[in-house]
């Protein structure tokens, strides 16, 4: 097979073309991306298990309850913009302090523990948590899952990317980041999901081909922080929607058992009389001194 | 005779003999403690003689002497608002217990009114002119029942191992109650003196219609 001379200019022409189309396609990268960072309850708690049974025992809650918070491990590969597949740590304990500050100020609630990460394993299910229950002795869970995902596309300005100094002064990428956060809580004991708070938060947003996974990662940060908020709001509603259950119709939501109270004094210790006596005593100082004289 | 029975500190008398016979007794004690379970069966008299029964010595002589030393001179200085206060503080602060330490089971101490003393004892201070240790008075007994009601932990009171956990609320409670006596007991002397200021008021309308 030949090629006249004329016909093979043409050939290394388009071929050259296509190669420069190639190129600078490969620069811009893929018009559209997707990643999902999820740590889910269903996979923690029943791995494996297809059709999990709800549980039919009513469950027994010692008043006032031991409250465990914690974040459920997620079980995530690695992450496309090459940042971390979960929160950071520091995230983690930041939403977690404030969960737990949901719980604080009611009496029917001795104690808030955060439950340090590393107790929970990927897919742990109950006896996992059956564990952390024995080490800090915790009658209740609030677990903590999310499902975030995040969408990059390309708007008109991308055009500019051909250029290459478009690349970085033009937002020609539209960023959507939806974060779902749910806060479930549950009786250790008789696995019984007790209630739950829904939370969600949503941040759409624009930047330059270079910026995109910096700006990715911020708004990842701040759909998760409106989403705690929402979660939060819900969860206090939750519990006072629990508390009014437990009054109003105790059998059916929990049997109510009390814990035996506690013995308590009125005490001023020999310290604090023995200063209030002597700053009384000072006061009375002049009166005796003239009695004496 | 009748003038000197008239100042005896018989109030005080009363608390602190009181406190003496029922002591630290346990038969006194199963009638007479804060009890949660007794009380909503009825037993509501118990909201008024859990100040008075004590668990042990150490912990009726403490509270004893502040109730003996402040409580003697500021009956002598201030009697009507010493007893107005000693008769409804034990169960001004039993009540509260009850509606706001659903799981205190049983309770027992005066330490509740002794702070509440500390307070008419402050206010009495004051109307002396004994500014400075009025001050140190209630910076002591603020510091106390502050760093309690934050921290949620007594302060300058432990029962060791004995089961037994000092209640912070009740000393609230106490100095709150005595604040009220005080504060109420301000309003109607001042409202005498208005009073008493407008009947001699000879430019008085109606003194003068009188005259």
């Amino acid at each position: 097979m030949r090629f006249s001379p004329s016909r093979l200019q043409t050939l290394i022409l388009l071929l050259s073309a296509a190669g420069l189309v190639l190129a600078l396609t490969s620069c811009s990268g893929p018009r559209f991306r997707r990643a999902d960072r999820t740590s889910s309850i269903v996979e923690y708690l029943y791995p494996g298990v297809t059709n999990p049974l709800a549980p039919t025992a009513l469950p027994v809650l010692h008043l006032p309850l031991r409250v465990g918070v914690a974040f459920v491990p997620s079980a995530n590969g690695p992450h496309p913009y090459g940042s971390s597949t979960t929160i950071s740590e520091m995230q983690r304990a930041q939403l977690l302090q404030r969960v737990a500050h949901a719980f604080e100020g009611k009496d029917y609630i001795a104690a808030i523990e955060i439950v340090p990460s590393t107790y929970l394993r990927p897919a742990g299910g109950f006896e996992n948590l059956e564990q952390v229950r024995r080490m800090l002795n915790l009658d209740v869970v609030a677990l903590v899952s999310y499902d975030q995902v995040q969408f990059t596309d390309q708007n008109r300005l991308s055009l500019a990317y051909w250029t290459i100094v478009g690349a970085y002064f033009l937002d020609g990428n539209k960023n959507d980041t939806q974060t779902l956060m749910e806060a479930a809580v549950y009786d250790i004991a008789s696995h019984q999901l007790l209630f739950r708070a829904p939370g969600a938060g949503r941040i759409k947003a624009s930047s330059t081909l270079l910026q995109v996974d910096e700006r990715l990662r911020s708004d990842s940060g701040q759909a998760l922080q409106l989403a705690t908020d929402d979660m939060i709001a819900n969860l206090r509603m939750q519990l006072e929607d629990f508390r009014e259950r437990m009054k109003t119709a105790p059998d059916t939501v929990a049997k109510i058992e009390r814990r035996p109270g506690y013995t308590g004094a009125g005490a001023v210790s020999r310290w604090f009389a023995l200063c209030l006596v002597g700053i009384f005593a000072w006061s009375q100082r002049r009166p005796l001194r003239r009695a004496m004289s | 005779m009748s003038v000197s029975l008239r100042h005896w500190p018989w109030a005080t008398t009363i608390v602190v003999a009181s406190a003496l016979a029922l002591g630290t007794s346990e038969n006194a004690s199963s009638y007479c403690e804060y009890s949660r379970v007794a009380i909503e069966e009825g037993q509501v008299w118990r909201l008024w003689t859990s100040s008075f029964v004590h668990f042990s010595e150490s912990h009726l002589v403490w509270n004893l002497i502040v109730c003996v030393a402040l409580g003697s001179w500021v009956e002598r200085r201030a009697p009507r608002e010493l007893r107005a206060y000693l008769a409804i503080a034990p169960t001004v602060v039993s009540g509260v217990l009850y509606a706001w330490e659903s799981y205190l089971e049983t309770y027992r101490g005066l330490s509740g009114v002794a702070a509440g003393l500390v307070v008419v004892t402050v206010w009495v201070l004051l109307l002396d002119g004994k500014t400075k240790e009025a001050v140190a008075l209630a910076v002591l007994l603020g510091t106390k029942v502050g760093i309690e009601f934050v921290s949620g932990e007594p302060l300058l009171a432990d029962f060791g191992n004995t089961g037994v956990t000092p209640v912070a609320t009740a000393h609230l409670v106490g100095a709150a109650t005595a604040f009220v006596v005080c504060c109420a007991s301000g309003l109607l002397a001042r409202r005498r003196k208005r009073r008493i200021q407008t009947d001699v008021n000879p430019f008085d309308h109606g003194n003068r219609e009188g005259i």
